[in-house]
């Protein structure tokens, strides 16, 4: 039996990308807010470390998905048609160890399939990147330049941000405090900002002995979540993990009363709040509606896009490095196709990004590399490390109903049925993806690459971006939740996450609209549930 | 049934794969670090007895496939194909083994763990960070850094 305390305005599920946002927006508006979150609230200067394994293995590192307690099991995950699952547990989520890339969606994606116009979106864009904030870097990396002289090389040429509707190499909107002053010791407050450790997706922890709210890479633990902290209305309760949405019916309507939430003890308790927001991502929250038996109009999980990653490589006679500046500093847009840019990665986040594709690749290109590349191919590739520039595609990716999450049948951990991940590329997607590899190859050639050197890793879909399976659309039987986030057919729940993404917005990552979207949805719960 | 000692020495063959040593490539790879205490560890850590069960699911396909061999005889290409064996396995949860092998393999080598103590400090440059050139983890890399106006 679950017990009861006290009741807020609105719980919100998830304190990563979205729900941090939304429990900042909340409570500046004047709400009670609490927020429930699987993972712990780390402290990046004692707990990050800088190295890869310990900081993002699947098994037993800090941002694994799995008990608070790393000497258990992650909790198990079905995939099919998938790689690695990231999901990351803790206040801020896979902002934790994402790269910071803050671009805005393409405006074509938005015009073609959501239920507003990306004018719409546009002031809660600027809120964000104000608030975070977002801005370009104005000294580029080795890497990056490379990067510029292969775009212009080939004929690929400047295009202003933010908005995009045309093809061109920019400068990456990163959500990182301005590069720091070079200061002797290179601590704070000496030096204050983003230091180019080139450790954004490990854990930014840096600049060294900066208070939390001065960490350079504006992850939600170190911004929004502070933020919402500080107006003294929002409660964070961390290494809990949600069971079950409480429904109730009132005269033929269902609505959200409560959430059931598991301690780290063991222990169930019921959480009541006169509005629920979900915000667990993709993966979790079809998981949750399902497991709490939440109608289901045929459409819950559909629709999975993940911009199918893929990983191109090239080697030049002098030093590349990298490992330095800001994960990626520089990008090329391609709307109607995804767009790609450069990535700084670890030793073995290289090794393994671009080392476990098929015996086979797909598609023809100027690679003369394809695939897996195991054994001494792999120590030949990794003695080049320093030498080597790599680029990540990301594909416009088709959402189909066969790209789903469902409940696993058999499998389970401590809390509910484990998810079931299946990916499926559409012929369109596959060609996109082509495409976007080969111009990535040239770029790479363009700036200096040795041709001999290109390698395609054809990697496998992963879940480093990950949008869908609860669309946001106006027809109930082809939707999950109406233009304001509110679920159809239960009141008082809504979602915020980017499963409610109609599309993958063609391509860019995702978080700058997501959070643009919660911001927006803050204040239709507001309006709705909350007015004078 | 295998000896523990016979079942490191089949994992350890398995890490040859993905990241070959002496003799088989010119510079250190998985044998010369003991690759198979670090994936021991977490196969155990995965599934209590996959270190044990897996080299034995290995000697199977490799009898059934190379006239009686056992995995660790198998030459690096035979070994591969073992490996290409397994990730179509009639059994769907076995099918992802190669993968897990291949991700751990590739960290006993690419990975910190070859520079760290039993409590995880990192007391020596990892094996990895030598083979690659890579200076490790930074505090901030100054020649990026703005200059100070005065």
């Amino acid at each position: 039996m679950a017990t009861k305390t006290n009741m807020p305005d609105v719980l919100i599920v998830g304190a990563g990308g979205t729900g941090a946002v939304m429990a900042k927006e909340l409570a500046e508006a004047g709400l009670g807010v609490v927020v429930l979150e699987a993972g712990p609230w780390h402290d990046p200067q004692r707990e990050f470390n800088g190295l890869e394994w310990d900081m993002f293995n699947p098994f037993d590192s800090l941002f694994r998905w799995g008990p608070l307690d790393r000497t258990k099991t992650p909790w198990p995950r079905v995939r099919d048609g998938i790689g690695l699952l990231f999901q990351t547990p803790g206040v801020g989520g896979n902002t934790l160890h994402y790269g910071a890339n803050h671009p805005r969606a393409y405006m074509d994606s938005i015009e073609t399939d959501w239920p507003f116009r990306y004018r719409d979106l546009v002031p809660y864009y600027y809120k964000v990147e104000e608030t975070l904030p977002v801005q370009v870097p104005e000294i580029a990396a080795t890497k990056d330049e490379l990067f510029i002289k292969g775009c212009e090389a080939i004929g690929i040429g400047h295009v202003a941000g933010p908005d995009i509707r045309t093809s061109g190499w920019r400068m990456q909107p990163n959500a990182i405090l301005p590069i720091a002053e070079d200061a002797n010791p290179l601590v704070y407050p000496n030096t204050d900002g983003c230091v180019q450790c080139g450790e954004c997706i490990v854990g930014c922890r840096n600049a060294e002995g900066a208070p939390l709210e001065r960490t350079a890479k504006r992850s939600t633990n170190v911004s929004y979540a502070p933020l919402a902290l500080k107006t003294k209305r929002c409660e964070f309760r961390t290494g809990v993990f949600v069971t079950q949405i409480v429904t109730e019916e009132n005269e033929g309507t269902l609505r959200a009363r409560a959430v059931q939430y598991r301690e780290a003890d063991g222990s169930l308790k019921e959480q009541e709040a006169r509005v629920i927001v979900m915000a667990c991502g993709p993966v979790e929250t079809p998981r949750l509606w399902l497991s709490s038996g939440l109608p289901d109009n045929g459409h819950v999980g559909k629709y999975f896009t993940t911009h199918w990653f893929d990983y191109i490589t090239g080697v030049f006679p002098h030093e590349v490095n990298m490992f330095e500046g800001q994960t990626s500093m520089v990008r090329a847009e391609f709307p109607g196709y995804g767009f790609f840019e450069s990535q700084g990665a670890g030793p073995l986040t290289f090794a393994l990004a671009t080392s476990m594709g098929p015996k086979a690749v797909t598609g023809e290109g100027p690679w003369a590399l394809s695939g897996r590349t195991w054994g001494s191919a792999l120590k030949r590739r990794m003695e080049a490390y320093r030498r080597t520039l790599m680029l990540v595609v990301c594909v416009d990716d088709d959402g189909l109903a066969e790209s789903s999450v469902s409940l696993a049948p058999g499998v389970a951990d401590e809390n509910n049925p484990a998810p079931l991940v299946r990916y499926r590329a559409s012929d369109q997607t596959i060609r996109r993806r082509d495409w976007l590899s080969r111009r990535a190859a040239e770029v790479l050639i363009g700036a200096g690459a040795d041709p001999d050197s290109i390698h395609r890793a054809d990697a496998p879909a992963s879940t480093v971006h990950q949008h869908g399976t609860m669309r946001m659309g106006f027809d109930p039987s082809r939707s999950i939740v109406d233009p304001n986030g509110e679920a159809h057919g239960v009141a008082h729940l809504f979602i915020c996450d980017t499963s409610i993404f109609p599309n993958g917005i063609g391509g860019p990552n995702p978080t700058l609209t997501a959070q643009a979207v919660a911001t927006m949805i803050s204040e239709r719960i507001v309006a709705r549930y909350f007015a004078e | 049934m295998s000896t523990p000692e016979e079942n490191a020495l089949t994992i350890r063959a398995a890490a040859e794969v993905f990241v070959p040593g002496s003799p088989h490539d010119p510079t250190p790879g998985a044998a010369d670090v003991h690759a198979e205490l670090f994936i021991s560890h977490y196969l155990d850590f995965l599934i209590p007895g996959l270190a044990t069960g897996l080299p034995d699911l290995l000697n199977e396909l490799s009898a059934a496939t190379f006239d009686g061999r056992t995995f660790v005889d198998l030459s690096p290409d035979e070994r591969l194909t073992i490996l290409d064996q397994l990730s179509t396995h009639d059994v769907e949860q076995l099918r992802e083994l190669p993968l897990v092998l291949g991700l751990l393999s590739i960290a006993s080598v690419y990975g910190e763990w070859t520079g760290q103590d039993a409590e995880g400090a990192l007391t020596r440059r990892p094996l990895g960070w030598q083979l690659t050139g890579f200076d490790g983890p930074s505090r901030g890399r100054r020649k990026l850094l703005r200059r100070p106006e005065h």
